[in-house]
């Protein structure tokens, strides 16, 4: 890669990471799986920078690419974390807050696809259009997506959604 | 009291905020350490097409396995006749190895048991919380210990590759750092009781290693020197020095050469039944070599970025549009376009062989992806059905397996245009894999939303299935780690709760 392509990546990454962190962090619920899961996105953006560069929406790509391999169900997490565990001093990382603990653990009993929507809807204010175009799906379903993972996260935390009840914000 | 959804995703943003976002050198360093070791990440997915186990043995695991079950190269490996199933019959009792092989899956930990099976032989590998890989096998088919548990070595990632001479174990000691290693050891092991028999340190992100047939060929990227390592000996057979810097180095694949489902994050490799090497420069520049003795038996430019490489054809992918074209390195063959594929493709994936005049590839999309059937004649293109990330096309017979890694849903594909063939009872996650010629294995777990990891204990279904009648034949009920199982074309062998559990499936 030259000094171009290279500077154009950097650019990029850091016009973008964070938000990439924020969405990985959302599917994952775990900031060290989240950090491993955005450094292997932006690894294989760069190991094929010449064409991802040249995507309409190279943003979005990398978030499907976080999407698949955090729903990847043969992705083995054991060697991986163990070396992330290692290698990554858990003082540079605050500890959850509560509310964040409880969420993550009622996430966790959603299917992919609702996790993924309430991701995109809540931590990075997509659109029910948005969400359907980079999902592949109808504006229906996301609605529905969302829907359900209310119902299933209210089941989950143990009482009403107050956004369900007051409309939320799907408008948007 | 209500729940607030948004003040609580707004918390889980402010926590997501303060995450701090990987650095950015060591991300272009990961990438170019799987543009080197895993060049062939992409072929190696491609190659499962037409190379998973015909007349081997394959892997269950799926991205970051252990163990890759091999066959045997240089060592009566051979392509096997037609599996015969029968009802699951447990061989032996579960082999402990008298330590516990599980630890929490919840948490950062070790790295899970895996099972091999090649030979007369099954093989179990497992992490210890220190980081020691530990190893023990069984006799087949008795079902009787052979060795072990013997420590194999102390590794952040590592790939065993269990062949009919031999064990290889491909170790990368991270040191503190996940994503650069800084120390890489390949071990040759005694398969009779564990024993190292010999090791060779190399550089962990200047190399490429080839197995090959008759030699491991060790290929340094920045130079572009190769060397011919002796399987058994370890020792050096030939060299070649200064070709100029190399880009990757790859197996010249045929359908008989056994791929790991998917590379992962282990190096993994596929061994070769061929002793076709091509060595890819930094300026395009294909090089063939034989690795028996390191001559150059042909050259030509390439172009694009090399996916796979079957039967003496290299087919590489170009963007804008997004075209797979095909050629050979000994320019007995011009490069010709074999498929552009439609607006909106963002990579083409898995080509593989499936039918007279037809190729079967994945075209991924930024949402999800097809699997597509292409007359080579003709160019038409026959959607067969959608993909996700994961997922990978293996040859079986005149159809193609979908092996639902991805999604849970495999399923036999029908080039021709054939509704797909679902290989598990309807809602029931589930993966496939080829075993010998023409057969599939599918694994079931119970009903549910979703597809389990197969990283912990569960009940699994086995199913045994001839694509020319296509009925689901019961084979029986296993309770193992099913991210641990392997199989050849009679045995499966799992990590199990007691340690190594081996079922005979195919008389």
């Amino acid at each position: 890669m030259g000094r171009a392509e290279t500077d154009g990546f950097d650019a990029f990454y850091r016009d973008t990471s964070r938000r990439l962190l924020r969405y990985a962090y959302g599917l994952a619920g775990e900031a060290g799986e989240a950090q491993d899961l955005v450094q292997e996105a932006y690894a294989r953006a760069w190991q094929h920078w010449r064409a991802v560069r040249g995507y309409e929406n190279a943003e979005a790509w990398l978030r499907v690419v976080v999407t698949r391999l955090a729903t990847d169900r043969w992705r083995k997490l054991g060697v991986r974390r163990a070396a992330a565990a290692r290698a990554r001093p858990p003082a540079e990382i605050p500890a959850p807050s509560e509310d964040t603990v409880v969420l993550v653990a009622a996430l966790r009993t959603l299917p992919a696809a609702q996790r993924r929507a309430l991701t995109l809807h809540y931590l990075l204010d997509r659109s029910l259009t948005e969400i359907a175009e980079e999902t592949g799906s109808t504006v229906g379903t996301v609605k529905s997506w969302l829907h359900r993972g209310r119902l299933a996260l209210a089941a989950a935390l143990g009482d009403d959604v107050h956004d369900l009840v007051t409309g939320g914000s799907d408008a948007r | 009291m209500p729940v607030d959804l948004d003040r609580m995703f707004a918390s889980l943003g402010t926590d997501a905020d303060s995450v701090p976002v990987p650095d950015i050198a060591s991300v272009r360093s990961r990438g170019n350490r799987r543009r080197a070791y895993q060049a062939l990440s992409v072929t190696a997915a491609a190659c499962v097409a037409v190379a998973l186990v015909v007349g081997g043995v394959t892997a269950l695991r799926r991205t970051l396995p252990v163990v890759d079950v091999m066959g045997g190269a240089g060592s009566g490996f051979a392509a096997s006749g037609p599996v015969r199933f029968i009802p699951l019959r447990t061989v032996g009792a579960p082999l402990a190895f008298d330590e516990p092989l599980w630890f929490d899956v919840s948490a950062p930990g070790p790295g899970r048991p895996a099972a091999a099976v090649v030979d007369d032989r099954a093989v179990l590998t497992w992490q210890r919380t220190d980081g020691t890989v530990m190893m023990g096998a069984a006799s087949l088919p008795s079902g009787q210990r052979l060795f072990g548990p013997v420590p194999v070595g102390r590794y952040d990632s590592w790939s065993v590759t269990v062949l009919s001479t031999g064990i290889l174990v491909d170790g990368i000691r991270a040191d503190g750092v996940p994503t650069d290693a800084v120390s890489r050891t390949i071990s040759w092991l005694d398969r009779d009781n564990g024993t190292t028999r010999w090791q060779l340190d190399l550089p962990p992100a200047k190399v490429n290693v080839v197995l090959a047939r008759s030699a491991i060929v060790v290929a340094s990227l920045p130079q572009g020197d190769l060397r011919g390592i002796d399987w058994t000996t370890g020792q050096t057979l030939w060299t070649v020095t200064s070709t100029g810097p190399g880009r990757a180095a790859l197996g010249m694949n045929t359908q008989f050469d056994l791929v790991p489902p998917d590379p992962g994050p282990a190096w993994r490799t596929p061994v070769l039944t061929t002793d076709s090497v091509v060595q890819v420069s930094a300026n395009g520049v294909l090089r063939l070599y034989d690795a028996r003795t390191g001559q150059q038996v042909g050259q030509r430019q390439g172009t694009g970025e090399e996916v796979a490489a079957f039967d003496g054809i290299v087919y590489s992918v170009v963007a804008d549009p997004f075209r797979l074209l095909s050629y050979s390195v000994d320019n007995q063959q011009p490069v010709r376009v074999v498929y552009q594929a439609p607006a909106g493709t963002t990579f083409l994936r898995s080509p593989v062989p499936c039918g007279a005049g037809r190729i079967c590839l994945i075209e991924d999309r930024t949402a999800g992806g097809l699997a597509v059937a292409v007359d080579l004649t003709t160019g038409d293109r026959r959607v067969l059905t959608s993909t996700i990330a994961g997922d990978t096309l293996q040859a079986v017979g005149d159809r193609v397996l979908l092996d639902g890694r991805g999604n849970g849903r495999p399923a036999l594909l029908d080039p021709a245009g054939r509704d797909p063939m679902p290989l598990a009872p309807a809602g029931a996650p589930a993966y496939a894999a080829r075993v010998g010629p023409t057969a599939v294995l599918s694994f079931a777990f119970a009903p549910g939303p979703s597809v389990p990891t197969g990283d912990e204990l569960t009940d699994l279904w086995v199913y045994g299935i001839y694509p020319e009648d296509g009925s689901l034949r019961p084979l029986g009920k296993v309770i193992v780690q099913a991210s641990g199982c392997s199989f050849d074309n009679r045995y499966l062998v799992c990590p199990t709760r007691t340690g190594l559990g081996i079922w005979q499936f195919a008389g």
